[in-house]
């Protein structure tokens, strides 16, 4: 019941404030009239009752207030005024408002948008079920390997495998395709909680070779080729040349972690050579881990595995093999890389915003300075110390809050171009969105830094000194020492994070630049690439292809404007190439140790001429060796000075471990930065094409003529020997080494635009700090030049002043870069 | 008027309470009831009375009606509630076992 008298007196008082303020003057006065009259009663004469009767009641304003003060929706009527105040303040002094709030809508606009994509990268968990109970083994497994881990593993409930990046051939009705498919296993699907939409998924049996081929397609291919019918089930779909059943259609949206494929293939783990099931298909092991198992067990429980997969290897493998395998959560695995790279960024934007907001709280005690009279007087009349506080605090927030709300604003746009800056291999960027999680998150920052930011003017204002104001002449001084020490501070916090931003940007330019200055080893003007890939329809074995790639060869060549044309089976630059392990002459391995290993190019001899790769000792590779009975090889300089330095290798043998035929090496050439600019070239050795016949390769052509226009011939070209093989990734070479370069680029603009806005900061800082330290001493600058200082000299006194902020910021902001 | 001795600051609210727990009336008659129902020795201050009187009501403890005064002016009355009288006897106990206790140590005679 009381409860209820209180709600009801407050509503009726924020309701009708206008009302309980004329009541309670009422009251007051009645009780002056009541007062007046019994003094009139008692004799005294009218004038004289009143002024008594006023004298008995005491200061009647005071009174008021104190009525005033105990009601509970006082507070609430004083922020009210306050804001009004404060909005009106903030637009009597226009140039700091209009400095100050589209500077909080950077900063904080920044903050927040930076928020947006740690989140989304980073904390957000996996939008599957009981993400975190899933790992992934920190080493791919061959297929072989699924069932004895499947079978072993006692920490796990549910195992599974993928090899992820799969290109393979749409075959068709229309031109040929190339898409992304992935190989799964019957158990991953269901491991992370992906069902069909329509049909099954893979089954057990399909990852038999010999089981009549299937195929899952993703939504998007379904709507595309099939038009979202149903009686797509059924219906037949050649993949690299098989024709394959469409069994099950996956559902929509994005499935992370798996990768975006269009087509979904069984892992195929029974009924092939064991070259296949163990050399060459290397997968992703995925597994559920069993209620109440940590990762560390998981872990245990793979390297436990390890020698009994090891030994299921049909030959021999390093006696350590697996020792070194360890479970990693799933998200960690998904976002591992990227968390230091955002970590960075994050601590940019952190410098950024904390620059901002000592921007804006240092213009508002500047402001707050040249207002210091008003403060006094309001002090004198009795205003609190709290309540001058509540004032300018309110006042300043409502800076803040405006500089919020445009915050929220250029933080959507600024979602909108991190997307496009960030390097584009940070998994989950594209489901960014500024959702209601930054929303609160950048008001929250706002309220929280407009506090702590606020109160630091508010609380310095709160405490004026009373003594000059109420001299008649007030000299125009009233900054004391600790003031101006307050605002210094806050400037060269501010240029110290500009020193740190713009050092670092300088450093990572720097290493960019060193970076382009390195010869990748081949020079990529003017070459174009295109990738060529006839599926078994084409060639029904790899040697078969040989005729289709001499025929590409022989017409490309005589192309307008060609000067070379090769083929080779990888592309420098793009992605890592496989690693071969390889027996070498006069360096014996003891059994059980690891091999060496060596990147293999499958190239023929135009390849080198395409690239400009020159040859160092012996002789190239030439048309002849294609054909030759001798296998013979030729390695890069890294190779030859890693096994034979200083001699000549040419004549030195080297095999796969697998094979017992050696090859003889004849020539050795340049290194080629196949990895990435920042890394050395790998060892690579260069087997001719013909005595290995990889089945996809990729053409290199060097010409002259505009790469648009090669590239059209080339498609033509390739269409008129087989119309059934695509050509994909056309681009020129040129393309792919700005690729490499571009992660770090795009984080140097980042970096740079980020130390250009808060050195720009820091600079109007810096103007009106001084600009404010010299009219509060023009007085005592006017005496100075009275007495006869010059111009000159009084304007050096500034400018030392300014050299003394910006020597401190240096000097903090430099050891920390 | 005399100031009051500060004690009176504290115990303000009680005294309002246990008036107008005998009748309702508006801040002046209050004022004059206590200073006569104390012959003469507790003479509130206008300057704590009315802050009094809006902190009670605001605490739900006394309500307010607008009527007419004697000589037909409009004057605010106050009156007890229900929990205003629970409150009263709680306040009136404290104050008991608080003087007790310190007639107890004003009037011993020995330690």
């Amino acid at each position: 019941m009381r409860l209820h008298r209180r709600v009801q007196l407050r509503v009726r008082r924020l309701m009708a404030p206008q009302r309980s303020e004329l009541d309670l003057q009422d009251e007051l006065a009645f009780h002056l009239e009541q007062q007046e009259r019994l003094y009139r009663e008692q004799g005294m004469p009218p004038a004289d009752a009143r002024a008594a009767a006023r004298r008995d009641f005491g200061a009647e304003a005071g009174i008021a207030e104190a009525c005033r003060d105990t009601a509970g929706t006082r507070v609430w009527f004083d922020l009210l005024r306050d804001v009004r105040f404060g909005w009106r303040a903030a637009l009597r002094a226009p140039g700091t408002t209009g400095a100050a709030v589209p500077t909080l809508g950077i900063g904080l606009g920044a903050a927040t948008a930076m928020y947006s994509v740690v989140d989304g990268v980073l904390l957000r968990p996996l939008p599957f079920p009981a993400a975190e109970r899933v790992i992934r083994a920190d080493q791919y497994v061959a297929a072989g390997a699924l069932a004895v881990i499947a079978d072993g593993a006692t920490t796990m409930v549910q195992v599974g495998m993928l090899q992820p990046n799969l290109d393979v051939n749409l075959g068709g009705d229309t031109h040929p395709e190339r898409v992304r498919g992935t190989a799964v296993s019957d158990g991953l699907l269901p491991l992370l909680g992906v069902r069909s939409a329509l049909g099954r998924t893979i089954a057990p049996a399909d990852m038999d070779a010999a089981a009549p081929p299937v195929v899952v397609v993703s939504h998007a291919l379904w709507t595309r080729r099939f038009g979202a019918r149903a009686d797509a089930i059924g219906r037949t779909l050649r993949v690299d040349g098989v024709t394959r059943e469409i069994v099950g259609v996956l559902p929509s949206g994005s499935l992370l972690p798996l990768p975006e494929a269009d087509v979904w293939l069984p892992a195929v783990t029974r009924g092939l050579p064991p070259a296949a099931l163990w050399g060459s298909s290397y997968s992703v092991l995925l597994a559920r881990l069993r209620p109440g198992v940590t990762v560390a067990a998981a872990t245990a429980d793979l390297r436990r595995l390890a020698p009994l997969v090891r030994d299921s290897y049909p030959w021999r493998m390093p006696d350590e093999f697996g020792a070194e395998i360890a479970a990693v959560p799933l998200h960690e695995s998904v976002v591992g890389d990227v968390r230091a790279r955002l970590v960075l960024l994050g601590l940019a934007v952190g410098l950024l915003l904390l620059s901002a907001c000592a921007n804006v709280a240092m213009l508002v005690l500047s402001r707050a300075l040249t207002r210091e009279r008003e403060f006094a007087v309001r002090a004198a009349i009795g205003a609190s110390r709290r309540r001058l506080i509540q004032q300018l605090l309110t006042e300043t927030l409502v800076l803040w809050g405006s500089g919020g709300l445009l915050s929220l604003l250029l933080a959507w746009l600024g979602l909108d171009l991190l997307r496009t800056w960030l390097p584009a291999d940070i998994p989950r960027l594209q489901d960014l969105t500024l959702d209601w999680r930054a929303v609160a998150t950048g008001l929250t920052a706002t309220l929280a830094t407009g506090l702590l930011f606020g109160l630091l003017p508010a609380w310095r204002m709160s405490r004026p000194d009373l003594a000059p104001f109420m001299k008649a002449n007030d000299g125009g001084v009233a900054t004391t020492a600790g003031r101006q020490l307050l605002i210094r501070a806050l400037v060269v916090a501010q240029l110290a994070s500009a020193v740190v931003l713009v050092t670092g940007s300088v450093l990572l330019s720097r290493s960019l630049w060193n970076l382009r200055q390195v010869p990748p080893g081949f020079d990529a003007a003017g070459v174009l690439t295109a990738s060529l890939t006839p599926d078994r329809s084409v060639c029904a074995e790899p040697a078969q292809c040989a005729t289709f790639y001499d025929s590409v060869i022989a017409r490309a060549s005589v192309l307008p404007q060609v000067a070379a044309v090769g083929l080779s089976h990888l592309v420098p630059l793009d992605g890592t190439p496989g690693f071969f392990a390889i027996d070498v002459q006069d360096h014996p391995m003891a059994p059980g140790a690891p091999a060496f290993t060596a990147v293999r190019h499958v190239t023929t001899p135009g390849y080198f001429d395409a690239l400009d790769v020159g040859t160092s000792r012996g002789r190239g590779l030439t048309d002849s060796d294609a054909s030759s009975a001798d296998p013979v090889v030729v390695v890069n300089e890294s190779f030859a000075r890693r096994f034979w330095p200083g001699q000549d290798p040419v004549g030195k043998r080297l095999r796969y471990v697998w094979q017992p035929t050696w090859r003889t090496i004849i020539g050795v050439v340049h290194d080629v930065r196949h990895d990435g600019l920042a890394l050395p070239a790998p060892l690579e050795f260069y087997v001719p094409y013909g005595q290995e016949q990889p089945r996809e390769m990729t053409l290199f052509i060097r010409s002259t003529a505009p790469w648009t226009t090669v590239a059209a011939d080339v498609r033509r070209l390739v269409a008129s020997i087989n119309p059934d093989v695509p050509v994909s990734k056309v681009r020129p070479m040129q393309a792919l080494v700005e690729g490499s370069l571009a992660g770090s680029a795009s984080l140097l603009s980042l970096l740079t635009t980020f130390g250009g806005v808060v050195l720009l900061l820091g600079a109007i800082g810096t103007y009106g700090v001084l600009a404010s330290s010299v009219s509060s001493r023009r007085r005592e600058l006017g005496i100075r030049l009275a007495l006869g200082a010059s111009p000159r000299s009084v304007s050096r006194l500034v400018f030392r002043d300014a050299t003394k902020l910006c020597a401190v910021s240096l000097l903090i902001g430099a050891p920390l870069a | 008027m005399s100031r009051p001795p500060d004690m009176l600051q504290g115990m303000l609210d009680l005294l309002i309470l246990r008036v107008l727990g005998l009748e309702p009336m508006h801040g002046w008659a209050l004022g004059q009831r206590i200073r006569q129902m104390s012959n003469d020795v507790l003479q509130v201050q206008q300057g704590s009375l009315y802050p009094a009187l809006h902190k009670l009501e605001e605490q739900g403890w006394i309500a307010a009606t607008w009527g007419e005064s004697e000589n037909r002016r409009r004057a605010k009355f106050y009156t007890l509630t229900s929990a205003g009288r629970t409150r009263l006897t709680l306040e009136t106990a404290q104050w008991e076992r608080l003087s007790t206790a310190i007639a107890l140590v004003v009037r011993t005679t020995e330690i």
